[in-house]
């Protein structure tokens, strides 16, 4: 058999979608990939408002020096930008140009995901640290064992962001390869 | 234009079955992926100039859609080597289920040259799809069919 005697099949029809069916997918909600990213932008758009509130008004954040509580805010303010990109990332993503194109921007976009959820996770552990322990009067090896913690922190979150996009990563860096002669 | 958009697409969905089914492996994911390529037309029609067929601009869009979205699972069961074992399983079109089979152990970007040379797309019409050159699309398409005849036939090949 060969491949032009395999166009016959190719050309046959499946089990068309009803008119009603393809409107009802034009509409953010009935398509499951944008919902679920809607949902969790809004869930964790909303703790992070929530996070920067509860700190600065129940927790004594009168007797921290102003930029701790401005380091609150600031990483509440990026982990939101952060989620408004990549929920704009794949609502408003335009894939019409051609395959090589499209795939280099979606790689430059990962590669800016990564770095913006290891600059927020950063933030997060920083300023949650600085706000809690910035008054108590630590020995000097407390402070390095704090700061040992938080900077395994930040490489726990980074690895695992690397891990939880690697794979799809690795995928369009093959197929840029194939597609480079 | 909403209206015009549904019956342009409901038209020419067999350019987004064929694209879900190359690409997708479980029926969940193949639902999935339509739903976005359909999204994803719908957000690109207002930007389409007519300058190309309508079809070379949806399968373009399901293409970039099919490769450049991350999907969360993957679970492939084809055996590069051969494809007898599929062929034993009783199918309503075994020739077709065959090569889908054949076709889904290609890398990305070869689905891809494959689907479009099975729709009979001209070699430049490929090339301009993919951001490559014609003879690119040629070396690439001598290769893929080798490797498709291979699994397609394999006592054939061996002897």
């Amino acid at each position: 058999m060969t491949l032009d005697e395999l166009k016959s099949d190719w050309q046959q029809s499946v089990a068309p979608k009803s008119e009603v069916e393809l409107q009802q997918m034009i509409s953010q909600k009935a398509s499951s990939v944008f919902y679920r990213t809607k949902l969790k932008v809004i869930v964790e758009s909303i703790a992070l408002v929530v996070f920067p509130v509860v700190f600065l008004t129940g927790l004594d954040a009168e007797r921290n020096e102003a930029w701790v509580n401005f380091l609150v805010i600031l990483t509440a303010a990026v982990g939101i930008t952060n989620n408004l990109w990549l929920y704009y990332g794949i609502s408003a993503n335009r894939l019409n140009t051609n395959l090589k194109e499209s795939l280099l921007k979606v790689k430059r976009k990962l590669q800016g995901q990564i770095l913006l959820a290891v600059i927020f996770s950063s933030l997060l552990n920083g300023s949650v640290f600085l706000f809690f322990f910035f008054r108590i009067p630590f020995t000097l090896e407390k402070i390095g064992l704090l700061v040992l913690l938080l900077v395994v922190g930040v490489f726990i979150r980074t690895g695992a962001e690397v891990w939880r996009w690697q794979k799809n990563s690795q995928r369009i860096d093959q197929c840029l390869s194939a597609l480079t002669y | 234009m909403k209206q015009e958009f549904i019956h342009i697409v409901s038209a020419h969905q067999n350019i987004i079955h064929k694209v879900v089914r190359v690409y997708r492996d479980t029926s969940e994911d193949r639902e999935d992926l339509f739903q976005e390529i359909v999204y994803q037309l719908w957000k690109s029609y207002p930007a389409y100039e007519g300058r190309a067929k309508i079809t070379t601009w949806m399968y373009q869009i399901a293409l970039n859609t099919a490769i450049a979205k991350y999907r969360k699972k993957r679970i492939n069961t084809h055996s590069a080597e051969s494809l007898e074992v599929a062929v034993e399983k009783p199918s309503k079109h075994p020739e077709r289920e065959r090569l889908y089979r054949a076709i889904g152990t290609l890398n990305e970007a070869d689905k891809a040259v494959i689907t479009l040379y099975l729709d009979d797309y001209r070699y430049e019409e490929i090339a301009d799809m993919l951001g490559i050159t014609s003879s690119h699309v040629g070396v690439k398409l001598h290769r893929i069919k080798e490797k498709l005849i291979h699994l397609l036939n394999p006592r054939t090949y061996d002897t």
